[in-house]
């Protein structure tokens, strides 16, 4: 089950980024064991892991915030550590928590941000002009970032990582808490970059955005790159089982412990509605199912079977669903 | 120019930040106020408490005498009581209490004391003796009068007027007082403008501490670890901070030497001098306030810690009590401290030094101030290395 799946090799063009045998450790925690990945130019690579996984870790580590303890991280073909500043302007990091000045305006926020990525100038304030209108902020350029919505700031947080233009674009959950048409909004733009050449990291609790966006996955799990692969690819290790979705409130937990022991049931994990089944044959297994939830308290008020996606992926691999 | 770059966004969010502006702007004008309030003005004469029964024509000459010394300020009572605490609380340096019917008692030879209150410490001797030459030499008509009463049997009110007529011609003998030794303060300096100069290294330091605060703040909001994730160093992200920090530091001192001298005529000695010492002790609280805002601790820890520090720093530093008076231990303690340093200079300004004087101050607290922010910088980096 943890054999990594290997993808094809990226096309013929160099990797914008090339991660070896990362590690790192918090004292007796190895939170990152050995990650290897590559990325190439206008590709994006999607993340996924389960909370605590190691994906922050990984990421802080190739955008050089934080020193790995073992291990290899390129980028452009310099390798990268927290002390060689230089390699870092091929880098765009867009951090999980937004990070702005609140008391500054956006303007002030991205010429701030662009005169420490090296940018000045005639450059720069065109940059800034540039970007205010790529995030859609250009209206609201004097104000201070404390009014904007979570959207707006959601927008020049990613906003700054393009300033100077990165060969590596690290996104890390950019559309947490946003709205849908900003999150609309953010997706696009990715999109976009990509199409233009950017190479994109990619990390979201949002499978779907993994799914639109990313060219190939890689699935981490207790530090350890469990597999790696398109989509295509990472279904395939699902194999030809059904994925059960059940919308359901009671008892969850001890539904899905009695749900994991009947025949044909390969996993079975608690989401935000009720639960998710992979299963091999859902037609016959389903009363059995439904008896089971019955008996375990659960109140089951809808069902759906589906092909596997990388959500099944996900469970069959972790055994968790991935906002576990 | 990345080092500006930080250090001015740094100046600007406390700038625009409302619950900074206060101690930012507010708080300096309140320091001025109370600096000078105590040290400005008046600052020279030393203030005499009056009360008692001073209706009396006696009382209206020695109180006349005492006020014809211009280094006395008198301050009239209603109250004895009154006089007395205020007496105890340090608001005047001494009192003099009258009691009533003195001229009469005189006259038919009872005796009158006149009382002088004052506290153990201070000026009481000195102003014992000077109360004591106001009130021989307005008694001595009455010393005459007495005298002739009891020796040549003439009645009081025959001989009185003749005696208050002949009083100047009375060749008075009084002690000349010199002090040798080093005194604590310098001549012409004013009562307490030492004590602008303690108020001021106190504030500076303990604003600058907790300035840190700033810095904590930024590191909570990811900005410092996205800063460091561009071609910046985590030494030039120091710098910065330590530059925004010196900025805002350096422009409070500023601000309450010129608001104090023009509002209160605090006299600050050699301004120029002072400005030097300000801007060098600016670059130590600063690397002091920069590496305390560099440790793993939250916003109100570091409040905490960074007034504390500022008020054991001031105190060792001879910030609060001046240094001569301290144990020789603690002295050697304060060379130790900014705080330290500065008042040293400051001292070396109000005897009269001049800014070469000053060459050995400002290069300490130079030196301390760039030694502080190494240190800040190597802590900041670890601070970032450990998982958020």
């Amino acid at each position: 089950m943890n054999t990594p799946v290997t993808a094809p090799a990226p096309d013929a063009s160099p990797s914008v980024l090339q991660v070896e045998d990362l590690q790192k450790s918090y004292g007796e925690i190895h939170a990152v064991k050995g990650v290897s990945f590559e990325i190439a130019p206008g590709e994006n690579y999607g993340l996924l892991g389960p909370n605590g996984a190691g994906k922050t870790t990984t990421i802080q580590m190739i955008a050089g915030v934080l020193a790995a303890d073992g291990g290899r991280v390129t980028v452009c073909g310099k390798e990268l550590t927290t002390t060689t500043t230089s390699v870092k302007s091929h880098i765009g990091w867009v951090p999980q928590e937004v990070a702005l000045y609140d008391r500054l305006s956006a303007r002030e926020n991205l010429a701030f941000f662009g005169r420490m990525q090296g940018l000045s100038g005639k450059e720069l304030a065109n940059r800034v002009e540039e970007v205010l209108h790529l995030t859609a902020l250009a209206d609201r350029a004097g104000d201070k970032t404390i009014k904007f919505s979570g959207g707006m700031r959601r927008r020049l947080n990613i906003g700054i990582g393009l300033l100077h233009q990165p060969d590596l674009l690290i996104l890390d959950e950019p559309t947490v808490g946003v709205d849908v048409q900003s999150r609309a909004s953010i997706l696009d733009q990715v999109a976009e970059m990509t199409r233009q050449g950017m190479a994109v990291l990619y990390t979201t609790h949002y499978i779907e955005e993994v799914e639109r966006l990313c060219h190939r996955v890689g699935i981490i799990d207790h530090g350890t790159m469990i597999a790696e692969g398109t989509r295509a690819e990472l279904v395939k290790m699902v194999g030809e089982r059904d994925q059960v979705l059940i919308t359901a409130d009671g008892n969850l937990s001890e539904g899905t412990d009695r749900i994991s022991e009947l025949d044909g049931v390969h996993q079975a994990g608690i989401t935000n509605e009720g639960m998710e089944l992979l299963v091999d044959d859902a037609t016959p297994l389903l009363p059995r199912v439904f008896e089971t939830l019955t008996r375990s308290g659960v109140a089951a008020s809808g069902v759906r079977v589906e092909e596997p996606d990388l959500e099944a992926v996900f469970l069959h691999l972790t055994g968790r669903a991935l906002r576990d | 120019m990345k080092t500006l770059s930080i250090g001015w966004v740094y100046v600007l969010r406390i700038l625009r930040e409302p619950a900074s502006l206060f101690f930012f702007f507010v708080f300096p004008v309140v320091m001025v106020f109370i600096i000078g309030i105590q040290f400005g003005g008046q600052g020279g004469r030393v203030q005499l408490g009056i009360s008692g029964d001073t209706s009396q024509a006696i009382t209206d000459q020695i109180t006349g005498n005492l006020a014809g010394n211009q280094a006395l300020e008198l301050v009239f009572y209603e109250e004895d009581a009154e006089m007395l605490a205020a007496v105890e609380r340090g608001h005047i340096s001494a009192g003099v209490v009258f009691p009533p019917q003195m001229a009469a008692r005189m006259a038919v030879g009872q005796p009158v004391l006149i009382g002088f209150v004052s506290t153990p410490a201070g000026l009481g001797p000195q102003l014992q003796a000077t109360v004591q030459q106001a009130v021989t030499e307005e008694l001595i008509p009455y010393r005459a009068a007495r005298f002739a009463v009891d020796i040549l049997g003439v009645g009081f009110q025959e001989s009185f007027p003749l005696a208050s007529a002949l009083a100047d011609q009375v060749i008075l003998t009084t002690v000349a007082v010199e002090s040798v030794g080093e005194s604590l303060f310098p001549p012409g300096l004013g009562r307490f403008d030492g004590g602008a100069a303690s108020n001021l290294v106190l504030f500076m330091f303990l604003t600058a501490l907790t300035g840190a605060t700033a810095m904590v703040a930024d590191r909570e909001m990811g900005l410092d670890t996205r800063i460091v994730s561009t071609p910046t160093s985590v030494a030039r992200l120091m710098s910065g901070y330590v530059a925004g920090q010196f900025g805002i530091t350096f422009f409070q001192g500023v601000y309450i030497m010129v608001l104090s001298l023009a509002i209160f005529g605090v006299d600050w000695s050699n301004l120029g001098g002072s400005v030097l010492l300000v801007m060098a002790l600016s670059l130590a609280g600063a690397g002091a306030g920069m590496l305390l805002g560099s440790f793993r601790l939250a916003e109100a820890a570091t409040i905490g810690i960074g007034v504390t520090a500022g008020l054991v720093l001031g105190a060792l530093g001879g910030a609060m009590v001046p240094q001569e008076l301290l144990p020789d231990a603690v002295q050697t303690v304060a060379k130790f401290t900014p705080q330290g340093w500065a008042m040293l200079g400051f001292r070396d300004l109000q005897w009269g030094g001049s800014v070469l004087d000053l060459a050995d101050n400002i290069a300490v607290l130079a030196g301390m101030g760039v030694v502080l922010a190494g240190a800040a910088s190597v802590s900041l980096r670890r601070t970032l290395a450990r998982p958020s």
